[in-house]
């Protein structure tokens, strides 16, 4: 304490504004939801891609089971024989139908639609497939099948993943401007609340950095309990939203748990907070007591 | 030793408060600054324990001309300079012992315990060795008065400034009030006492420096230059010597 603050002249308690922890615990709050949100978005994004690249769907629509059957067997044949094909499953009609469930309704099977067959195709790891020659061989041999690879889709993914990533990162440095800002008004406040205080220990020949001391102290605590306050929330919100995710069936969706760097900056939350805290704090009394000569 | 060569000083764009002020403070001497409501007191001593800056002027202070000083030197100056304010300027949050040990504080070259040490020596020095834990607003006028003048004197400054000093107190505590900055003028700190009681000034003694329309009109201590009351006699409470 008395290395943190050269000499103590402020009053203690009640005088003191109690809303700005407050303030800058919701703050920090969303900085965290936007710091988490900008972090996983890149890790599970690309993690999801780079195994949505390497899968491509065959698409058999035919109405006629027999001719279905037979462009099936003529489309695995011809995959099978490719060079960077790594697997092929045909996906059984249960599946198809729990694919379609959603759209269709529970009882597709039974209600005797043609249902389209599908052959799910693994390409090799690290090797680039001309999905053209693929998609040229398989007109000539199994015509009526059709290759999609995602890739629209992908494109558009990406696109969409940039920016809510730019997004994130956005709030997080507007947040974090705002944040600077409640500390200059409260720092603002607490000078012209002391200012005879202050006044004095200019008068009495104490530096500017030992006035400084106190509010910047005040202000480390404010950032210390309001990130701390902020990191539990936040903590508390992604845990929820983590099991939400599994409720859900997760396959589909990013996984949105805690990677390390995200857990990293969260725990780093509080600490930045008042470092901040404390820089504007600093920044906002030195200003003010130039005015002094 | 103190100069003022042709110092000026206006507020803002208004009129000279004070013009062509120029007099010399001989090391360990006393004054007392006089002159009626408005001629410039308050302004002079300001100019003394640097809250303004003259407009004109030069003024020399421990050997440098504190006009030309960049701002961030001047906290050394006025940590040698103690100030009874008129109003006494006390922190009401703090106890009579946290207001009267914070030039020591701000100074820093002394652990508490011996901070503490002193100032209550002092405060039993000044007859409040019973109240170092109350708070200005429960002690009584003659009571701040003394604690504002236990913490002006606590860092033993080489000049010692009082505005009004007895303003706010009956004539017998003005009258011990007054004994105990000659006292201290004995222990060797220049001393400057503004008041518009000319019968207190003649009860201080000390050089008289006359202010009149922000003209410094010297009376007293043989002309010229102000001058040394009395010569300086040893210390004499031992235990306010002592430090
Ligand atoms: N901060 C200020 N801004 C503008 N004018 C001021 C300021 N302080 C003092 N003055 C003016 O300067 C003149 C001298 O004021 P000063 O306070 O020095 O007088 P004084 O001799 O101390 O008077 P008193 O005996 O009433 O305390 C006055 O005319 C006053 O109005
Ligand atoms: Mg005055």
């Amino acid at each position: 304490m008395r290395g943190l603050v050269p000499v103590r002249f402020l009053p203690r308690g009640k005088s003191r504004g109690g809303l700005v922890p407050w303030v800058i615990a919701v703050m920090m709050y969303l900085c965290g939801l936007a710091m988490v949100a900008g972090l996983s978005l890149q890790g599970a994004l690309a993690g999801w891609a780079s195994g949505l690249e390497r899968k491509a769907t065959v698409q058999i629509v035919e109405p006629d089971p027999d001719a279905s059957r037979r462009i099936q067997r003529a489309a695995l044949a011809t995959l099978r024989t490719m060079p960077g094909v790594e697997a092929v499953r045909v996906l059984p009609d249960d599946e198809v139908a729990d694919l379609l469930a959603p759209w269709l309704g529970a009882d597709v099977a039974q209600a005797g639609l043609p249902v389209p067959a599908l052959i799910d195709v693994t390409f090799a790891p690290g090797r680039r497939v001309d999905m053209g020659a693929v998609r040229a061989r398989l007109a000539a041999r199994a015509p009526g099948a059709e290759i999609d690879d995602h890739a629209r889709w992908l494109g558009r993914l990406y696109d969409l993943s940039a920016l809510l990533q730019t997004l994130s990162w956005a709030v997080v440095v507007l947040v974090l401007v705002a944040t600077a800002a409640i500390v200059v008004f409260g720092t603002r406040a607490g000078l012209a609340s002391q200012q005879r205080a202050v006044r004095i220990m200019h008068l009495m020949g104490a530096e500017d950095r030992t006035i400084a001391g106190e509010f910047q102290f005040q202000a480390l605590m404010d950032g210390l309990k309001g990130g701390l306050g902020g990191t539990v929330l936040c903590l508390i919100t992604l845990y929820a939203l983590s099991r939400l995710v599994q409720g859900i069936g997760g396959g589909l969706l990013p996984q949105l748990g805690l990677g390390g760097p995200a857990l990293l900056a969260l725990l780093a939350l509080p600490l930045f907070a008042a470092l901040l805290t404390l820089i504007t704090a600093r920044w906002t009394v030195m200003r003010t007591l130039d005015d002094l000569v | 030793m103190i100069r003022f060569e042709n110092v000026g000083k206006r507020y803002g764009m208004g009129a000279e408060v004070l013009s062509d002020i120029s007099f010399t403070l001989e090391p360990g001497s006393l004054h007392v600054l006089t002159g009626p409501s408005g001629a410039g007191k308050s302004t002079l001593l300001r100019l003394l324990y640097l809250d303004q800056r003259p407009t004109r002027g030069s003024v020399q202070m421990f050997g440098h001309d504190v006009t030309r000083l960049a701002r961030r030197q001047l906290p050394a100056f006025r940590r040698r300079i103690g100030v009874v304010f008129q109003d006494f300027q006390l922190l009401d949050h703090m106890s009579a012992l946290d207001n009267v040990a914070l030039p020591l504080r701000i100074a820093g070259d002394l652990p508490e315990e011996r901070i503490q040490g002193f100032v209550r020596e002092l405060l039993s020095w000044v007859g409040l060795g019973d109240r170092l834990n109350a708070k200005p607003p429960t002690l009584s006028g003659g009571e701040q008065q003394r604690v504002a003048i236990a913490r002006a004197v606590i860092g033993k400054p080489d000049l010692l400034l009082a505005d009004e000093p007895t303003g706010n107190v009956d004539p017998s505590m003005a009258q011990r009030l007054t004994r105990l900055f000659v006292e201290l003028n004995r222990l060797g700190t220049t001393t400057v006492i503004a008041t518009h009681d000319l019968t207190l000034a003649e009860s201080i003694g000390g050089a008289r420096m006359q202010l009149a329309h922000g003209q410094l009109l010297a009376v007293g201590g043989g002309g010229g230059a102000p001058r040394v009351a009395g010569a300086p006699v040893p210390p004499q409470p031992a235990d306010f010597g002592g430090f």
